[in-house]
Parts: C-alpha cells; structure tokens; sequence
C-alpha cells in the first residue's frame, strides 16, 4: 500500500506489469473465492426475510435480530458459548503445541513418530463414536474413570449428567480428537528452527527454558499465532460435538448458539432467523479475529491476515 | 532434533527427561485405552458385545465383522472415494499453492484487501441453502466433480501456506529475480523445495478432509452409485431411527469393524507424510 | 508468454475436467411420455440394502407396476433429514417423499404450501380409499388429508422379561395400576440387574403422564388450547416417575442410555424391562435367543393411575408419504405411492424383504437365505410388515417359511397389536394449528428442550417439583407464553 505513494500511475502500471505472474498465479484461486464462496455468501440476505417460515417469503428488516436480541434463550446459549469458548481457548489452543514440544524433546526418532501417530488416531472418530467412547469410560455404574475413583474411595460422578463436570468433558473429549490433528503444524514448523540457533544459545550458556524462550517459541511464533487465530475463527461454531453429547440434564450449560440455531431455525425450517444468528456470531468473530490479528502484528514481522 | 547437540545432560535435564517421559506415557495411555477398546471391539462376535459393556480383554475373535464390510457395496464407494481424495487433493494443492505464494509476497499490489476479503469468507456463512443453489446453478448437482470443486479450497490451509512461505527470505527470492526468473519458476524451483514440511502437512489435512467429506455428499449427490465411502459406512453404522419404522438393526462390533475400515487407507499414508517433515531442515542448510 | 499461456490453460484444464465430471451425470435421455417421478425415502427402505445394483432392482419393480420412470434418491437414514430440508428450501422437492414426525411436520408443510392436498386423490383410489378412515383422523388438516401412511399407528408398551419375573417374584397383569407397578417393580432393584430404564425419556414419558390424564405440549382442551406441562395432574406425573427413580426401579443412567444399549441389555438379561414399539416383539423373541438367554416377554399396556386413567404411548402417525405441492404428474406420484404401499409383492420388497433373487434366495427348507452381495451392503430383512402393513397377508399361507420363534412369535405379536388399541392412550401432538401463532410456531422446539431440561431435574432430584414448575412458569413467561394462547385461542 504504501508504494502506491511513491509514484503516480505510471508506477502502479509498471508494477501490475512487473505482477503479472502473481496475479496469474492468483487467477483460479480467486474464481474459485468468487464462485463458491462470494455468490453463496449473497444469502446473507436472508437473514432480513422470513424465508422458509412462510409459503410466501416477504423481507422483514430488521425483525430477526430483534428477535435474537431480545430472547432469553439466545442469551443464555450465547453466554454458554462465550464459556465454553473460552474454556476451549485456554485448554486446548495450548494442547497440540505442548505435546509437539514435548514429544520433540524425546531422543528416539521412532519413539517421537509413534505418538505423534497414536494420537492423530482419534480425529478419524466421528464425534458420534466419541461420545459413546466418554460415555462409556464416564459411566457411573461400569466406566473406568469411576472404577478409578472408586479404587481411591471416591464416589461414582455421573459426570455426563451433571451440570458441573459436562463442560470440563466437552473441553477433554475435544482435546482428546483433536489434539493429534492440531500437533502436526507444529511438528512440521518446528523441523524449521535452526540447529545452529540451538548451538549458539547453549554457547550462550541458556539452559532448556532459556532455549524455548529464545529459540523454539521465537522460531515458531508465526505459527502459534496463526493457530490462535484459526481457532478464534471458529471457536463460537462448536456444535456438532454438542449436539451428539449434551442430554436433557445439562441443557442448561450446554446449549450453544449453533445448537440453539439448529433448534429454532432449522429444525422449524426459519431459515432467515438461522442465517440471522449465524451473521450475528460471525460479527463477534470477526471482531475477536481482526483485533487479535492487530495485537500480534507487533510481534510479527508480517501479520498474519 | 535440538537435542543432538547436547553433550551433557544436567541434573535438571535428567528430571525433566523423566517428568516427560511419565507424562507423555500417561498421554499415551489415555489414547491406547479407547483405541483398544474400538479395536478388540470390532474383532468381537456379537454375543460378546451386546449389552454394551465396556471391554478392555477380548473375549472372542473373528474377522466377520470385516469381511462383512469388505464387500461390493463397499468397493464401489471405496473407488469414489479414492478418486475424490486423490484427484480433490491435487486440485487443493493446485489452487492453493500458488495463491499462497502470491499472498505471502509482500509488494503485492493489495495484497491487504485480498487477504482481508479470502479471511471475511473464512467467518461469513450463509448455510448450506445459498451453497446449494450455487453448486445446482453450475450444473454439478449429482455430479463427483460436486463433492471436490465446491470445497476444493480451505481458507485455513491457505493461511498456513501463506504464513510459512512468507518467512522464506526474500534475499532468497531476490537474487533468483535479479537472474531473471519469474514468480511462476520461483515458486516451483525454491518455494516448493523449501516449504516440504509445511506442503506435507496441508497436503495429510486436504487429503483428510476430502476423505472424510460426508455433508457435501450428501447435499449434492443424488445417485447412489456416486456415494463415496463414509456415506455408505454410515449408513451401516447408525441403526435405524426410531421414527422412520426401524428397520436393520447393527451391532456395536460391525460398527467398530465399520470405523476402523474408513480410516485405515488415510491412516496408511500417515507416516509417508510425516517422512517430509524433517526435509524442512534445508531451509537452515541454504541460509547457513 | 509462453509460460502465462501454459498456466493458463492448465488451469482452465482442471476447472474444465471439473465441470465435464459434472456433465457427464445429466446426459441420459429422456423418454418422452412417460411421467418422471422424482422419490426420496431413507436407505432403510428400498429393499434395505446400500447396493445401488439391489436399489435399482426395486426401481425396476415399481417401474413396471406403475409405468412412470422412477429417479430415487436414498440417502442414509441419519441425514435423511438434512437432504430433504435442502431439497424442499431450494426449490427441488422431491415428488413423492417420506417424512418422519409427521405429527407436526405435515401441519407446518401444509401450511408452507409444499405438499399437495390428497383427499381427492385417494377418494379416486380404490385401494386407498379401502383403508380404514380412523387412519387419517389424527391428521386432518381443515378436514383435508394431505398424507398416505404406510402402516399402523406405532403404539409402545413396556416390556418385562418373563423369566425374571419368575425368578423374582414379580406379578403385574396386562394393565397394573401405578401402584403396583412401582410396588412390584422394586423387587428387581439391588439384584444387580437394571429393573427399568428409559431412553429417549421425554418422549416415552408420554406412556407416564397418560396415567395422570397430563399431556406435555400445549394441546387442545374442552375446545381450548392450554400448556399441558402446567397443570396438576403434570405435577403428579413428574413425582410419580421421580419416586421410581428414587427408589432405584427407573435407572440412574436413563439420561444418557441409547435405545440401543437399553435393548441389548433386555435381550442379556442384563435388565429386566424396557419400552419399546409393540411391532418389536418378535425381535425381543428372536434377540432373547441369540444373546443365549432365551425368554418370552410379557407386554404392560398401560399403567392405571389413581383416577383410573392410563394408555399405551400412541405415536399416532409418524411416518408417512406425501406428494410435492410442485409435482407435474401429481396423479402419477400418487400412483407410485399407492402401489408401494398396497402392492402385494411391492411393499414386501419394499419394506421389508427385497427382491427375490437379488436380495435373498430361498434354501431347500424354503428359508430366506440373504444373498452374499446383499448381506455385505447393509441388508438385514425385517418380517415387520406381516403384522403391521395394511396388505392383508395369511401368516398360513407365504412364499417363504418361517424360523420357528417367528412362527411363534408372529401371531403373538400380531395379538398384541391387537390387543394394545383398546389400550391406546390419546396423541395431541397435530392440536396446534401451525400458521396461527408466529410466535408459537417459532419456539415450539425450545418449549419442547426445556420441558424435556425441567422435567429431568425434577426426577433426578436436582429441584423439587414445585421448585422446577417455577422455573417452567419463568420460562413460559419469558416467551409470552400466555399471549400465545391467546393467540391460538382466538
């Protein structure tokens, strides 16, 4: 942006020319924008119709917002999602690059690839046969988890059932199908650090925490930001794990926007109104991406976005 | 890797070696148990799993579990797959490597707006409906190309793609230009070969995701001589709704053997991706 | 340049295989002529096999029978759902179509104008006109019929094990009182055996609170429309189910147990009862065996409660066939319908059983013997439709013979059918008229999700019932519950 200010038009032509293989390059990248994601995204005017509610769809205006704004039930799956995101931001953002950095300080190349493996396993589950997996180990009759604390002279939790622990399950069951899939970006961005990086900082006299301080996290910062940003992108859309896992007990902490849209838009086929919920969750996401971006930036020597 | 070049191990290093590897072991056990389970689970017979009882010791053995999976339905559903993955993938890695590569130069004339409008779509959705009138009005509904073309670029693998090839130096990029090369022999002869890793990594997540494609297939195939793999194993998997008259009722072995069956040919090239991400360590060989 | 136009054209070479991938779907030719019907159904009819080969050996069937060109579209069962959502709100409607929960999509359809006023259509048809009226009575819309069912109303009871009865001690007739049942059941408890447990429990509860005269939902009432959940005999109902939980008879983990898991462990002997449809019960017969505890079931029609009310839990119409309000050849779907549904050898090979030949060859015994190609696509015929379809079939006299606990369990079963409509509680569940109330139409699901929150809280004990009633009167009030009757009143 800033060359622009260098010269007047003749310059910004000599430069198209001087980009005309960046821009060839870009060609089917952004048809393919424009096709399936630019003209699909012009049913973002639903969200001001009725459609799909009545036989004849009018436009609305406003009339679906007001709706979302003023409902109870909205607000309490709104704040439940802001819970469960934050929760999902704290635990598990941290977990893939935790185990990558773990499992890289292991010696035995063939030891470092079989877990990496093992727990890449688990993404290859549908969320409906890890639900029945945490049910299962959860169970308060026959799990293993309540064997467990029963060996150590606890009582049995229903924990699927109880209002205090179904979060802390959502967040684990998470963590536990996803964790693997997260670790490999950063099993492929660590091999860039270079060893003689290492090499001065030991000369340098820095010990294992003085080299990831100033090695290993600095090397891969780029990478850390861009996955926090990924997963800000899509935190607020958690659903398909909720819907498969919550019950009746706990609908109370558990309904989240999407549930709650699937619920009261398309389950009722009030496709304006879903759109609507979707619009407004989207402008929250962007809000917390775009401003994320812009905090990192000065970390950065490019921002991310 | 940076562990090779320690010589000495220190009293603390030795703890610490310790703590990780009694962690890590623990980490590994949460992940083996239930693995296990789905495993001996799908090598059980049918008396041994009803009642739904938690099984860590087989009880039994067979493979009619499998070889009831094995078969016509299967293999036709199987070849789509295959073709959707293999062919989806390339075209993924087609569009998006190039674009990746022209977003992460830094002089690109707006480049900020590009890059501000392809994430916008990464947080806007409309739902499936508009998506659905778009794929009907090009004329792919009930198509294979239906289940690659429409998703056949991920905003996410593009962001890391971007992300990585722009912390390539351009020293690196500059001389090449200065020799006369242009971007298009720029990206194939130095891009490519320095960003392997990262290339492996988006290369598993695009082949993962076109294989484990399930909604689109649904939505926009109408032939069920055109499903692919996961609609015909989930099909098998989940018993009959209540509401809709009952009907084939399965057990939870076929559901397992079902499972382990879908994710076995992408589980396979696993380790061949992982072989490419030490290659990444040339990036260090031609700076240093 | 060079370059440019290579890139160029490679890249217009895969969007162009792309989209000639696409065209190479549509070039059939058309037969002209003959109507095109356009039908969707789930993948656990269609001769219950994922083969597209076998599906299209029933396409052929009815082809013939009914000489239109069928295009079927048979997506799984568990995203049968989502398909004709996307279907019907993008505008390709299916033209003939199945539908789940009837009971309240078909007002909310009718009043989108999506499907098709049939009642002229099936006054033309002989056959469908032979059915027997009370079939379409839970669902006249404005005394117009819009649906063609395909069996009998669904009606569950409760299902005991007959040896653990025995074994225990536990005596409990046809229609017990709620007393008894509770007294009796008990005996079960601490035996290390689940007594009775129900999945899926809002919806079965309705088997509970028919005892009490209650309805959960807003329903019509002396001709006025009131909220079912908040009404004393409701509050009975809830501390009735809530004492059998107490007393450990209903089971600590209703809340999270699949129907699945629920019969399995019945068919174990790992729990002494379950709810189920009363067409299951051969299943029960034929499971009980191959779980190695064989044992016959006594069915519980209803339980009597203090006022002498009581009814098996009546689904009423839950599945059923309707016809696309956009269909070009609307005499032809209905045509299609009616043979799938009154055909003698098409609904057998729909429903149930497949094509002979294809699906399943018949042994020297005369048993049906699934055929290798179909066993390995998901095939498992059911014989379902020996007692619940409306083809009237001489169990004596079949193409095929009969293992012999169905030869048993058969006419037992259909005994039980029989017996359980003099049992059959109401079903208000197509009261409400859509279109009526906006607001109603609207939080319908949610007024569903937190009676079903509500109501599990006060059985497991976390609130008490009068202590949960509040939080329902709160709810009620957050969404102007009130102004909804009286819109749906005036």
């Amino acid at each position: 942006m800033k060359k622009r200010e260098k010269g007047g038009n003749g310059y910004l032509i000599k430069q198209m020319k001087d980009q005309r293989y960046l821009f060839l390059m870009m060609l089917p990248g952004l048809v393919w924008y424009i096709l399936f994601k630019y003209l699909p995204l012009m049913g973002l005017s639903l969200a001001f119709t009725d459609y799909g509610f009545r036989s004849r769809v009018s436009f609305i205006g406003f009339e679906n917002f007001r709706r979302l704004l003023t409902s109870h039930i909205f607000w309490n799956a709104f704040r439940n999602t802001i819970i469960i995101s934050i929760a999902n931001i704290v635990f598990y953002f941290p977990a893939p690059l935790i185990i990558a950095l773990l499992v890289n300080e292991l010696k035995n190349a063939r030891v470092q690839k079989s877990i990496q493996f093992l727990i890449y396993i688990p993404y290859f589950f549908s969320w409906v046969v890890v639900g029945s997996i945490f049910v299962n180990l959860l169970s308060p009759s026959s799990g293993l988890v309540n064997h467990i604390i029963a060996l150590f002279g606890g009582k049995p939790i229903y924990f699927m059932a109880d209002t205090h622990f179904f979060r802390p399950v959502l967040i684990t069951s998470y963590i536990w199908r996803q964790v693997g899939y997260g670790s490999v970006i950063y099993i492929a961005s660590l091999t860039t650090v270079e060893p003689h990086l290492y090499e001065a900082a030991t000369i340098d006299g820095a010990g294992r925490w003085g080299q990831l301080w100033h090695v290993t996290l600095p090397g891969i910062r780029s990478t850390i930001v861009t996955m926090l940003l990924l997963n800000l992108s899509h935190v607020l859309l958690i659903f398909e794990q909720v819907l498969v896992m919550y019950n009746a007990a706990v609908y109370d902490v558990a309904d989240v926007l999407q549930t709650y849209v699937y619920r009261e838009g398309v389950l009722s086929g009030d496709l304006g109104y879903s759109v609507a919920v979707g619009m407004f969750t989207s402008i929250i996401t962007v809000i917390l991406v775009f401003s994320t971006n812009r905090i990192s930036s000065r970390f950065l020597d490019d921002p991310i976005l | 890797m940076s562990n090779k070049n320690q010589i000495k191990v220190s009293p603390g290093r030795r703890a610490f070696n310790i703590f990780n590897i009694i962690f890590l072991s623990l980490v590994c056990l949460v992940f083996i148990v239930p693995i296990w389970n789905v495993l001996i689970t799908s090598f059980a017979k049918d008396i041994d799993v009803m009642g739904n009882d938690y099984l860590l010791i087989p009880k039994s053995f067979t493979l009619v579990n499998y070889d009831k999976v094995l078969h016509s339905g299967y293999m036709n559903a199987f070849k789509n797959s295959i073709f959707v993955a293999v062919a989806g993938t390339f075209l993924s890695m087609f569009i998006t490597l190039p674009l990746g590569y022209a977003l992460s130069q830094k002089h690109l004339l707006g480049r900020n707006i590009f890059m501000k409008l392809i994430v916008l779509t990464m947080l806007f959705d409309a739902g499936i409906m508009p998506f659905y009138i778009v794929v009907r009005s090009l004329g792919l509904i009930n198509s294979i190309a239906s289940i690659i073309l429409p998703v056949s670029m991920s905003t996410f693998n593009l962001i890391i793609i971007k992300n990585y090839m722009s912390s390539i130096p351009e020293t690196l990029l500059e001389s090449a230009k200065l020799d006369g090369c242009n971007d298009l022999v720029i990206l194939f002869r130095i891009v490519i070969p320095l960003s392997v890793s990262v290339i492996a990594a988006v290369t598993l997540f695009y082949c993962v995701s076109y294989w484990n494609r399930y909604f689109e297939v649904i939505m926009f195939i109408n032939d069920s001589r055109k499903y692919t793999l996961q609609v015909v194993l989930r099909s098998l998997m989940f018993e009959s709704d209540e509401s809709l008259g009952g009907g084939n009722y399965v057990y939870g072995n076929l559901k397992m053997a079902v499972m382990v069956l879908g994710m076995l040919p992408v589980l396979i090239i696993y380790p061949f991706i992982q072989k490419h991400f030490v290659s990444g360590l040339m990036v260090g060989g031609i700076k240093g | 340049m060079k370059k440019i136009v290579f890139a160029l054209l490679s890249s217009l070479l895969l969007f162009g295989f792309g989209f000639s991938l696409a065209a190479e779907g549509k070039g059939e030719a058309k037969d002209s002529g003959q109507p095109e019907i356009v039908l969707a159904t789930a993948d656990n009819t269609y001769g219950l096999s994922t083969d597209p080969d076998l599906q299209n050996e029933i396409t052929r069937m009815i082809e013939e029978r009914t000489g239109a060109i069928i295009k079927p579209i048979i997506p799984p069962l568990a995203s049968y759902k989502d398909k004709i959502a996307t279907l019907i709100n993008s505008g390709d409607v299916p033209d003939v179509f199945v539908i789940s929960q009837a009971m309240t999509a078909i007002p909310t359809m009718v009043a989108r104008e999506q499907i098709l006023d049939l009642t002229g259509f099936i006054a033309a048809s002989p056959a469908l006109s032979s059915l027997n009226p009370s079939l379409f009575q839970d669902l006249k819309i404005d005394g117009k019929t819009y649906f063609i069912p395909y069996n009998y109303p669904k009606a569950k009871a409760i299902f005991l094990r007959k040896d653990l009865m025995a074994q225990y001690g536990v005596n409990l007739s046809e229609a017990p009182t709620t007393e008894e049942f509770a007294r009796e059941m008990k005996k079960f408890v601490g035996a290390g055996i689940v007594p009775f447990c129900f999945p899926k429990w809002v919806d079965n509860f309705q088997y509970f609170y028919n005892s009490f005269g209650a309805w959960g939902g807003v329903y019509k009432k002396d001709g006025k429309f009131i909220d079912g959940f908040q009404t004393p005999e409701m509050m009975q109902a809830l501390a009735y189910v809530r004492s059998l939980y107490q007393s450990g008879v209903l089971n600590q983990e209703f809340i999270t147990t699949e129907n699945s898991a629920m019969r399995e462990k019945t068919y174990t002997a790992k729990a002494a009862s379950d709810i189920d449809y009363v067409t299951n019960y051969v299943n029960y017969v034929q499971n009980t065996e191959n779980a190695r505890k064989p044992t016959d079931m006594h069915l519980i029609y209803e339980l009597v409660g203090p006022a002498g009310k009581g009814g098996a839990l009546n689904e009423a119409t839950q599945t059923a066939w309707v016809v696309s309000s956009r269909t070009k050849y609307p005499e032809a779907a209905v045509k299609v319908i009616e043979t799938i549904v009154m055909d003698p050898q098409i609904y057998p090979a729909f429903f149930g059983l497949g094509v002979e030949n294809a699906h399943y060859t018949l042994d020297e015994n005369r048993m049906i013997v699934p055929t290798d190609r179909a066993a390995n696509s998901g095939y498992k015929y059911t014989l379902n439709y020996l007692s619940d379809s409306f083809i009237n079939i001489d169990l004596k006299n079949l193409p095929f013979a009969l293992s012999e606990a169905m030869e048993k369990g058969l006419p037992l079963q259909k005994a039980h059918i029989d017996a359980i409509q003099g049992h059959l509680g109401p079903n208000h569940g197509a009261d409400v008229p859509v279109g009526v109330s906006m607001n109603y139409d609207r939080v319908a699901p949610t007024i569903k999700s937190t009676r079903e929150s509500i109501a599990t809280k006060i059985v497991v004990g976390s609130v008490s019932v009068q202590e949960g009633m509040d939080e329902y009167a709160n709810f009620w009030k957050s969404i102007g519950g009130d102004s909804i009757l009286q819109e749906l009143n005036k």
